[in-house]
């Protein structure tokens, strides 16, 4: 038994040699060949790395595999919780922050959230309990990682995504439109708003030189002054341009220069999207899309993923990922055994 | 506020420089404690500076990161201490490097939050990483002093320090998956930032799979996933490739 595991744990070790070498080869901040990350040698040494994981998980749980299949339900149940605890909580202070009779709603959303926590708490403890046998967090920890792979494997089969490009304000046909598209909605943006973060103090210095303004220099605010080159400005000395939108300011005595502060980097941009399906026009809806947080339509994904600096048009995202569940239970599945391992292993012994 | 931030910085420096240098010498054990709790105390307003500074959690770039990097030495050496693992000196050096090393880099007191950044992984992504690469310096530090009549103890050490940082390399690694996908609308993008990510999981993977007894191979092995460390943090930033990188914030 001692030669067949020592020999499996070369195999695995030389396995994983195989995939940093590869990974090395792509990845080499000078002359780094990135193809080889798309090449078939990658997709095989992965598809290895799920078999050999699965067959440890096996090996692993060996004579335990129910007790393996009950934690594994349970665990199941306490994330869920997690989830549940994290949605309604978001909820509850949403509905705290309108204040009023949304007082309530908050109360509610808040005893949901209570009742996801103890739903973790419960099953997580039976999950702790039913996986206490030694090696088998290690074993659910080697199946969640095949899980990874298996779902990679299906979105690098399956997955769909279109990159698409919207005039804020631009209504798109649907009536008419060919069934063989691969998009069985269309999305319109409504309304684009961009949120700025405040300006850290620049300005250019405009000139009006043959009927246009001209930038000359850049002009830095320090204090209560605003220095360009030799020269410096008090800004309380310096007036509002009328129609500058409150970032162009008059010199005082200087009818042909001004200054123009800098606008800050974007903070935030939200787009109002509205969905309308080529087949079922009652269905048709609006979302709100923001940066990190994307709308859901069926199996499809929309992202926001940016936005034109004249904040006229946007470009989305159009995903459908069939094995991204799989890959997010996965990886769920690994951080809950490492830290469960560490937790047993590690930080419950004592000096 | 930049003035703030450079003398907020000089004074956690030389504390952790006086707290390093009195721990090295035998008598000045309780002295060093002292020094390395000040600076400890320094770096909490430091951090706090870096905050207000940014109007976000300060995690932001390498400056940012370096600053908070003693911080969250602070529960590692916690928990040494209760193992009885003496590594007082080692934290204190660790922390007087990472502060030279964010004096030195730009102060990007201007740093503002970029939309995909405003994320609830945000933290936690970013921390669990420093958390992590904080110890897995420290082992590395273990591993280069396992020389002699201590080598036993001092690998022993490492290894404990490396188990530990694992997990939070982990999280690290899934968590940036999870928000990618939420973000660029993919889970992995192989990413140079990402490749070296998972090279430096990978040879810690490897390293706990080998089940080493020889010394020198441990040591190897452990040196070597420092390395990947120090490129995944610090060279792939400055690499041409990088400028190509989903990261670019991360410089």
């Amino acid at each position: 038994m001692g030669l067949k595991q020592s020999t499996s744990l070369r195999i695995v070790v030389m396995l994983l040699g195989a995939w940093c070498v590869l990974l090395l080869a792509g990845a080499l901040p000078w002359g780094g060949v990135e193809a080889v990350y798309r090449g078939g040698l990658v997709r095989v040494l992965g598809g290895g790395a799920g078999v050999l994981c699965l067959w440890a998980a096996w090996t692993m749980s060996a004579g335990h595999r129910l007790r393996m299949v009950l934690g594994i339900v349970l665990l199941f149940f306490a994330v869920a919780g997690v989830g549940v605890l994290l949605c309604y909580g978001q909820e509850s202070l949403r509905y705290a922050d309108m204040g009023g009779a949304m007082w309530f709603g908050a109360v509610g959303m808040g005893c949901l959230a209570m009742v996801g926590l103890l739903f973790s708490v419960i099953f997580g403890y039976l999950a702790h309990l039913s996986l206490r046998v030694d090696q088998l967090w290690l074993a659910v920890a080697h199946l969640s990682i095949a899980m990874v792979v298996a779902g990679a494997f299906v979105d690098v089969c399956a997955e769909q995504r279109f990159s698409v490009v919207r005039y804020v304000g631009e209504t798109r046909p649907t009536q008419g439109k060919k069934m063989d598209s691969p998009m069985p909605f269309e999305v319109e943006v409504k309304s684009l708003q961009v949120e700025r973060h405040e300006s850290a103090g620049v300005y250019n210095l405009l000139e009006h030189r043959v009927g246009r303004w001209t930038p000359i220099a850049a002009a830095v605010k320090q204090g209560e002054r605003i220095r360009c080159g030799k020269e410096e400005w008090n800004v309380a000395d310096l007036r509002v341009l009328p129609g500058g939108q409150g970032r162009c300011f008059m010199l005082p005595g200087e009818p042909v220069r001004v200054l123009v502060q800098q606008s800050g980097p974007v903070k935030e941009y939200r787009a109002v999207c509205r969905f309308v399906p080529v087949r079922k026009r009652d269905e048709e809806r609006e979302e709100t899309l923001r940066v990190n947080e994307p709308a859901t339509w069926r199996d499809w994904r929309i992202y926001l993923m940016s936005c034109s600096p004249d904040a006229r048009q946007v470009q989305l995202l159009l995903r459908r990922a069939p094995g991204r569940m799989l890959v997010f239970a996965g990886l769920v599945g690994v951080l809950l055994c490492s830290f469960a391992r560490l937790f047993r292993n590690e930080l419950t012994k004592t000096a | 506020m930049n003035a703030l931030l450079i003398i907020f910085t000089a004074l956690s420096v030389l504390l952790f420089a006086v707290s390093w240098m009195l721990l090295l010498t035998s008598r000045g054990n309780a002295w060093g404690v002292r020094a390395l709790s000040t600076g400890m105390a320094s770096c909490v307003l430091l951090f706090a500076a870096n905050a207000w500074a940014a109007q976000a959690p300060p995690f932001g770039n390498m400056r940012h990161v370096l600053c908070a990097l003693p911080l969250l030495l602070y529960p590692v050496w916690t928990y040494l201490r209760r193992r009885g693992v003496q590594a007082t000196a080692g934290i204190a050096g660790v922390a007087t490097v990472a502060l030279i090393g964010a004096l030195c880099m730009p102060l990007q007191a201007g740093w503002r939050q970029a939309p995909a950044l405003q994320s609830a992984w945000f933290v936690p992504h970013v921390a669990s990483y420093v958390a992590a690469y904080a110890m897995l310096t420290l082992s590395a530090v273990y591993a280069v002093g396992a020389w002699g009549a201590r080598q036993a103890a001092r690998l022993t050490s490492a290894h404990m320090l490396a188990r530990l940082a694992f997990p939070f390399l982990t999280f690290g690694l899934c968590s940036g998956a999870l928000w990618a996908d939420a973000a660029w609308g993919r889970y992995w993008a192989w990413d140079i930032k990402e490749a070296w990510s998972l090279i430096t999981w990978l040879i810690y993977l490897i390293y706990f799979h080998m089940e080493v007894s020889d010394p020198s191979a441990r040591r190897i092995m452990l040196l070597l996933g420092f390395a990947a460390v120090l490129t995944t943090f610090l060279i792939v930033n400055v690499a041409p490739r990088a400028a190509g990188s989903l990261h670019t914030y991360a410089q």
